[in-house]
This record gives C-alpha cells, structure tokens and sequence, in this order.
C-alpha cells in the first residue's frame, strides 16, 4: 500500500504540473460586440491575443501572474522530491504548505480579478458602450484544480508526522537502573567470604 | 507552548492586521498635469477614491482587497485556535503562503497597469505610482511568513534518528567519561586471573 507521504508528494507534483500548464494555456477570453467589428481578446496568464490583430496582436496579459505560479510550482516539486526521499521532512512539509498556499493565493486572486473584470463589463451597455461577453477557459480550469490538488497534497503531508515514532521501537533500548554506581575499570573487590563458599 | 510560538502567534496576528489595513490604503495612483491643473485618479484594492478623469481614462481598482482579507482570517481565525488545539497551527502557515500568493499577484497586476498607462501615447506624460497599500501588503506577506514559521512545532534534534545506521545512545545525566587509560585502580585486585566485569568489554555486548 502507498504511504500518505507518497500520495501527498504525488498530488503536490499533480498540482504543481496542472498550474504550469494552466498558466500557459487559454484562461478566459471577451467578445465586444456593438460597437464597430466584432473584437476578441484572448488571454492567459502572460500575454494577451487580439482577434482581428491590433498594432500590436500581442500584448502583455493586464493579469499577468505567469511567473509566481512557475515559482510556487518549483518550490511545490522540491518540497515533494524531498517528501519521497525521505529527507528534511519539516523543511519539506514547511515548504509545501506554504508554496501550496501561495499558489492558491495566486490562483485565486486571479480569479477574483477576472470575475470582477465581467461585472464591471456587464454596466458598460448601460452607459452607451459595446456589449461585452466573458468566456471562461480550460487554463483557469485547469488553474483552480492545481491548487486545490497542491493544498490536499501539502495537508495530507503534514499529517504523516504521526506515524514516525513506531518505527523506532525495534531498535537498541538502553536501561539504566537506578543505582548510578559504575563498575570501575578492574571490576568490584570481592570478599573473602565469597572464596570460602566455593 | 514556548515563548518563541507565543511571539510567533502575536505576530501571526499582527501580519493579518497590516494585511487587512493595507486593503484599505491607496494600491495605485495616475496623476497629470493639464494647463496648472492637477487631474487625479486613486483607488485601495475595493473601490475609485478619487476620479477627476470622469472615466476617460478606463481605469478601475485592482481588486486584491477580498482575498488579502481571506488570507488574514485564515491565519488570524488559525493563530486563535491553535491556543486550544495546537494542530491548528498549520492554518497559520497556509494562511501566510495564501497572503504571499496574494501580495505578489497584486504586485504584478499593479506594475502591469503602471506599465500600461506608462505607454500611453499622450501629449503630457502621466506620472503613475504604486501606493502605500501594496507596500504595506508585501510587509504583511514577509512578516506573516516569517511569524507563521515561528508559530509551528519545529523538530527536536535528537529525535531524527537515521533507520539503518548505528545507534547511539546516551544516558541522560552521565558526562562522565573514562579517561584513555582508565580510572585510578583504588582497591588493588586480589585475584588478577578473575574475569573482567561485562560490560567493560565491546565485543561481548556486540554479540547480545
């Protein structure tokens, strides 16, 4: 059976894996209509796609988050590497949690931001403006599973601690008894008494 | 609980405060001035403190103000807990990870929207500055980091024992150790031929 510090390394890579790729992959896209042609902007978290293509077609992303999530990602894949070999598990698990955290802070800002983009959007026609539509992408999908994935991963982690202490009980077990007389180097003088009995 | 997780707890604390302080504090700013007027526009990550644009100029706040007080509940409400139950304390940790994540978003999204108003052509050049609420965040963030780890159970040295290797024990309370050539004889032995006591020799205990 595979231990829970396995499955946790495991579902941190998982995680890690999920948000890189969702960062370089299409996170949401908005249609203007009403105004002159129909316009699309396609974003994920680096750079942003205008469709047809403006002076520039393609300009950094307003959110543009891609480095933090490789960062956390890295430091989750190092925490998770260090979980299955076995070494500095509280450093490992310290990492974990915090990276994992920092990638679902990152994440979930994200997201914030952009739902908050589609309610600004929705009083522009109101206002005279063009009609705005707000399609969520596989990316911000795939963004929101990596970090919930990566915070199970970095909880399951911290609960293996409990199980450490059993395995040391097969080994070498000192007794000292309550008497804190050392026997000196040529042994304890023997009483005469003693030879006599022989 | 030791003194260095009671600091750690108040500081936990204390970063949730700066965090949730610095939501309401300015998170950037875009000013010019047009024929000796001064135009403005502030806002905190909630909402446009000050507009003198009247819109033209398409800007609006960042919002980081929902998750940055998300994160310092987690570790405020985790930090309270872990008084009671102390496996709480990795609230506290995953609190600060989330208030990081939450510090540098907002970072990147302020400096890509000064940038942006930065390369706007323009007659008269915008000065666009990154407000004290960020900076205030990032503090939060680092002291929050660090207050988190101060808070959590760290392992004692002697319990990472390596499983296949030779295991050494000491006994608690004897220093003593034997000098190279023994201990000073007090008693002379009367029978030299008798067997040295066991555990002065290596090789038998190695045998049990």
């Amino acid at each position: 059976m595979i231990d829970r510090g396995r499955i946790a390394a495991l579902l941190l890579m998982l995680g890690a894996g999920l948000a890189v790729v969702g960062s370089f992959e299409e996170t949401y896209r908005t249609i203007y209509r009403g105004i002159g042609p129909e316009r699309t902007y396609t974003t994920n978290m680096w750079i942003v796609v205008s469709s047809p293509p403006s002076l520039l077609p393609e300009n950094d992303a307003y959110y543009a988050v891609g480095w933090p999530v490789i960062a956390m990602a890295v430091l989750m894949v190092m925490a998770a590497v260090l979980l299955l070999l076995r070494r500095s598990g509280t450093v490992a698990k310290t990492v974990a949690l915090a990276a994992a955290g920092a990638l679902a802070g990152v994440v979930l800002t994200y997201w914030v931001q952009v739902r908050h983009e589609e309610e600004m959007m929705t009083d522009w026609p109101a206002q005279g403006g063009p009609t705005v539509q707000l399609d969520l992408l596989v990316g911000m999908y795939l963004l929101l599973a990596g970090a919930v994935i990566g915070l199970v991963g970095a909880v399951l982690a911290q609960r293996k601690q409990e199980e450490q202490p059993q395995e040391q009980e097969e080994d070498v077990v000192v007794h000292q008894l309550d008497a804190d007389d050392d026997t000196p180097p040529f042994g304890i003088a023997i009483q005469e008494q003693d030879q006599e009995a022989r | 609980m030791t003194t260095r997780r009671v600091f750690g707890a108040v500081l936990v604390l204390v970063a949730a405060g700066l965090a949730v302080a610095a939501t309401f504090l300015s998170a950037y700013a875009v000013q010019v001035r047009v024929q000796g007027r001064t135009l403005r526009y502030e806002a905190t990550s909630w909402v446009t403190e000050r507009d003198d644009f009247r819109g033209a100029l398409m800007l609006g706040p960042i919002e980081f103000g929902e998750p940055a007080v998300g994160a310092a509940l987690v570790m405020a409400l985790a930090t309270v807990l872990a008084f009671r139950m102390p496996a709480a304390r990795v609230g506290s940790l995953l609190g600060a990870g989330l208030l990081t994540g939450v510090a540098w978003s907002a970072v990147a999204s302020v400096q890509g929207t000064v940038q942006k108003v930065r390369e706007l052509e323009s007659p008269v050049p915008f000065d666009v500055e990154q407000g004290d609420g960020v900076t205030l965040l990032i503090v939060a963030a680092g002291v929050g980091v660090v207050a988190a780890v101060l808070h959590q159970e760290l392992p004692r040295r002697t319990a990472e024992v390596p499983a296949d290797g030779v295991v050494i024990h000491q006994i608690e309370g004897d220093e003593s150790e034997t000098p190279p050539y023994g201990f000073p004889v007090i008693v002379e032995p009367q029978e030299p031929k008798k067997e040295p006591h066991e555990e002065s020799d290596p090789q038998e205990q190695k045998s049990d």
